[in-house]
């Protein structure tokens, strides 16, 4: 009986391999994607923000700015002149440009000195930067009224002066300062070493596109339903159970190879830790394997011929892949969604990785999320095997 | 000619007929719009309850000062749902598992510290989990600190400046002065900062955008029904018997190409009354731009249709092959994630991505833009079209 069952596991390979372009969709597509979506979602330490500067002014406040525009490390200042500035933000090459205006000099003596900001509607990149510039103005403005006051009281000291004294009381480090840390366990790493947008976009999308390896092999059966083979699989001494069996066995073998290369290229070339707790990492993938292969079978139950299950396929995957979290993580968005997730296969996988690839926690953070994609396998897999039909 | 109507009329209706299709075309994309709009919309609306910690260990007025900063700010009620604690450990361990998505720890003696003009560090915890959540506390708090700097700075200056001149009248003042938290203070106000959004007539919302950007990325979702038309008709050798009737390949190819620029025009029309009605989506004034950039877009998935059939022998190959490259157009083109957000090596690739150049065509229009504005993006889409059906029509086997 095993040999039968590794027999037809062994077809759904052969069937998968004699499609060269379906391999490199479901190997390439998703590195691709992780490469994509990693480097967008990555610290500031991984991208750097390019930040279009247009100094008009020429001053010593302006070159202030400039400069400490430029001590930001996540910012590639380029200096332009307001048009390509104007330009480059209406393309969407950048989020924000920053506009020193001609008499910027005169102005902060004056007190009322302003830095001008163009920023892109829905670009997250401009939050940032206004936040940074914001802080400059905070401290220029904070010289600004030190040496105004003190000038004033007293007349030997110009106002460059004590703004300069003022400004060196900022530097090395402002009087309170914050030092971010991100925290895992057994082990402290400082803000920015960590490579976290990689390891979101690696999980998220291994768990994506494992859904179009469970769907392609269950669409392999819908096929073979369509060209008649099963039904002459039937006639021979082969029990029903048999070829069922066969045929998941086939499609989880080839989800856990696929699981395997994805992994080790997340390691090797994205540097995303997996490996570290290989019984919790197996306990996820492999229950929700058995989860989505369900679904799969589940589906191609229910639709008519193959190029529906076909077109319906991939984009019910797409949907189950942002509804839990494989495209952003669950933290942005609204508590009603992440409950949404919660409801969805794809959502109880990335919450078990998130736990042990970022969190760094061991077996005790699989135990809950591969219950719960068992349940969700029994419920899948039993409607699927009961509603499977051959002929 | 006619030939040509004819077979675009019946694998129109043949596509039609198919309800899970329609479905797919239609219904999947209003899904996705909703859940991306709704997902994300509360970015700008603010609705968030990020769940953060505060542990003050000082027993002074500064820690006070900044508990009260953080917890009485109303637009910060709306983001983050603070609780104040008074474990460490117990917070950092909390923050480790992901219960909470970060923490502000005010050390020991920050009072002290201060008034002896020693520097202090906060520490920020943040859970390596939850990235974007813990980012936005970051910079809340080092918002929050740099006032307080501010407030120090402002404080030591005019005493050391003054103190520091002969002859003043502040010369026996103490060397440390540090102004009590909440004094009155001048207004930081000299140097401001304006901000203007970019073509700011037309602000774009989430739903708006992505709305747009669903609509750029399933009107390409058309080309893989058109393909397996192709390929079912192949398998069935009905294509063959057609190349022996008096239609030349040049019809049979036009009126398939066709018939799914009809489905795409079909689609577009669809999920714009769609959007509209339900998401009160605006989609701007000039809907001739819309169709312009959709109606190329759909001439695009027929291109794309015909290089998917030539490289894919069976349903299952195109069904894998199709959703990959449409998601790589897709992704590339910012449907998933603003264009702006992508790292700059990316950014010479968008311009082969049909879907890149009708998204920011859609946004225009949004904007203000009329038909003429977006002709160049609904040329490039052309262009991109041209390209894939010279491929297609190229490597296309039709026995």
């Amino acid at each position: 009986m095993i040999r039968r069952v590794m027999a037809l596991a062994w077809l759904n390979t052969l069937q998968l391999l004699r499609n060269p372009a379906e391999v490199i969709a479901l190997l390439a597509l998703p590195l691709a994607l992780t490469m994509v979506f990693g480097a967008s979602f990555a610290g500031s330490d991984r991208r750097q923000m390019p930040l279009p500067v247009v100094d008009e002014d020429g001053g010593a406040y302006a070159a202030q700015v400039v400069q400490l525009l430029e001590e930001e490390q996540s910012f590639d200042v380029k200096p332009m002149t307001r048009q390509e500035a104007e330009a480059a933000v209406t393309a969407q090459e950048a989020g924000l440009a920053v506009f020193i205006p001609d008499g910027f000099q005169e102005a902060v003596n004056a007190g009322d000195a302003k830095i001008e900001t163009l920023s892109f509607p829905t670009s997250n990149d401009a939050v940032a930067i206004r936040a940074v510039v914001q802080g400059i103005a905070v401290r220029m403005s904070t010289n600004a009224a030190a040496a105004s006051i003190v000038s004033g009281v007293n007349p030997t000291k110009t106002f460059e002066q004590v703004y300069k004294a003022s400004d060196a009381l900022w530097e090395p480090e402002p009087p309170v300062s914050v030092e971010g840390q991100t925290v895992i366990a057994s082990e402290v790493r400082g803000e920015g070493v960590q490579a976290s947008g990689n390891t979101q976009a690696s999980a998220g999308f291994t768990v994506f596109f494992l859904m179009f390896v469970t769907f392609g092999g269950a669409g392999a059966i819908l096929e073979e339903r369509e060209q008649g083979t099963l039904r002459r699989l039937l006639v021979t001494p082969t029990d029903k159970s048999v070829l069922i069996a066969g045929k998941i066995v086939g499609i989880v073998t080839t989800a856990i190879a696929q699981v395997l290369i994805l992994t080790t290229f997340g390691r090797l070339v994205f540097g995303v830790p997996w490996g570290r707790h290989p019984l919790a990492e197996a306990m996820v993938l492999f229950t929700y394997i058995l989860a989505v292969t369900g679904l799969a079978v589940l589906v191609s139950t229910i639709v008519r011929s193959r190029d529906q299950f076909s077109g319906a396929g991939p984009i019910l995957s797409t949907g189950l892949a942002m509804l839990g979290g494989s495209y952003w993580s669950l933290d942005i968005v609204s508590p009603f969604m992440q409950g949404v997730a919660k409801a969805t296969p794809t959502g109880w996988a990335m919450i078990g990785l998130t736990d042990i690839l970022a969190r760094n926690q061991g077996v005790e953070a699989a135990v809950v999320p591969s219950l719960i994609l068992l349940g969700f396998a029994a419920v899948t897999l039993g409607l699927g095997v009961k509603l499977l039909t051959f002929e | 000619m006619k030939s040509l109507l004819t077979i675009a009329r019946k694998d129109f209706t043949v596509l039609m007929r198919d309800k899970a299709a329609v479905l797919v075309l239609v219904a999947m994309p209003i899904a996705l719009i909703f859940i991306l709009g709704s997902a994300l919309g509360n970015l700008e609306e603010g609705d968030f309850g990020i769940e953060v910690a505060i542990v003050n260990q000082d027993d002074g007025e500064i820690g006070e000062h900044f508990v009260e900063g953080l917890t009485e700010t109303e637009e910060l009620g709306d983001l983050f749902s603070i609780t104040l604690a008074d474990d460490a450990d117990e917070v950092r361990r909390d923050v480790e598992q992901g219960n909470l998505v970060a923490a502000l720890i005010i050390p020991e003696g920050t009072s002290d510290k201060v008034r002896a003009r020693d520097a202090v560090t906060l520490e920020v915890v943040q859970d390596p989990g939850s990235p974007l959540g813990a980012g936005v506390w970051v910079g809340v708090v080092k918002a929050a600190v740099s006032y307080a700097s501010s407030d120090l700075v402002l404080g030591r200056a005019i005493g050391q400046e003054l103190a520091g001149s002969a002859g003043a009248p502040g010369a026996g003042a103490p060397p440390v002065a540090t102004p009590p938290a909440g004094a009155d203070l001048p207004e930081l106000t000299a140097v401001q900062v304006t901000n203007v959004e970019a073509k700011a007539e037309e602000e774009i919302s989430m739903i708006s955008y992505y709305s747009a950007a669903m609509t750029a990325m399933f009107l390409l979702f058309g080309s893989m029904f058109g393909a397996f038309a192709f390929v079912k008709e192949r398998r069935e050798q009905t294509l063959a018997r057609m190349l022996v009737t008096p239609a030349n390949k040049v019809a049979i190819v036009g009126g398939k190409g066709l018939g799914i620029l009809f489905i795409g025009v079909a689609q577009l029309i669809v999920l714009v009354v769609g959007t509209v009605l339900l998401f009160r989506v605006d989609w701007g004034e000039h809907v001739a731009g819309v169709l312009l950039l959709g109606a190329a877009e759909a001439v695009a998935a027929t291109g794309l249709a015909m290089t998917l059939a030539a490289l894919g022998k069976t349903e299952r190959a195109i069904g894998g092959i199709g959703p990959a490259l449409i998601m790589l157009f897709a992704a590339t083109g910012g449907s998933m994630i603003p264009a702006d957000q992508m790292p700059g090596w990316l950014k010479p690739l968008q311009v082969i991505s049909p879907s890149y150049w009708a998204l920011d065509g859609f946004l225009d229009v949004m904007r203000g833009a009329t038909v003429g504005d977006v002709a160049f993006q609904a040329a490039m889409i052309m262009v991109i079209a041209v390209v894939l059906y010279a491929f297609g029509v190229w490597r296309l086997s039709y026995e």
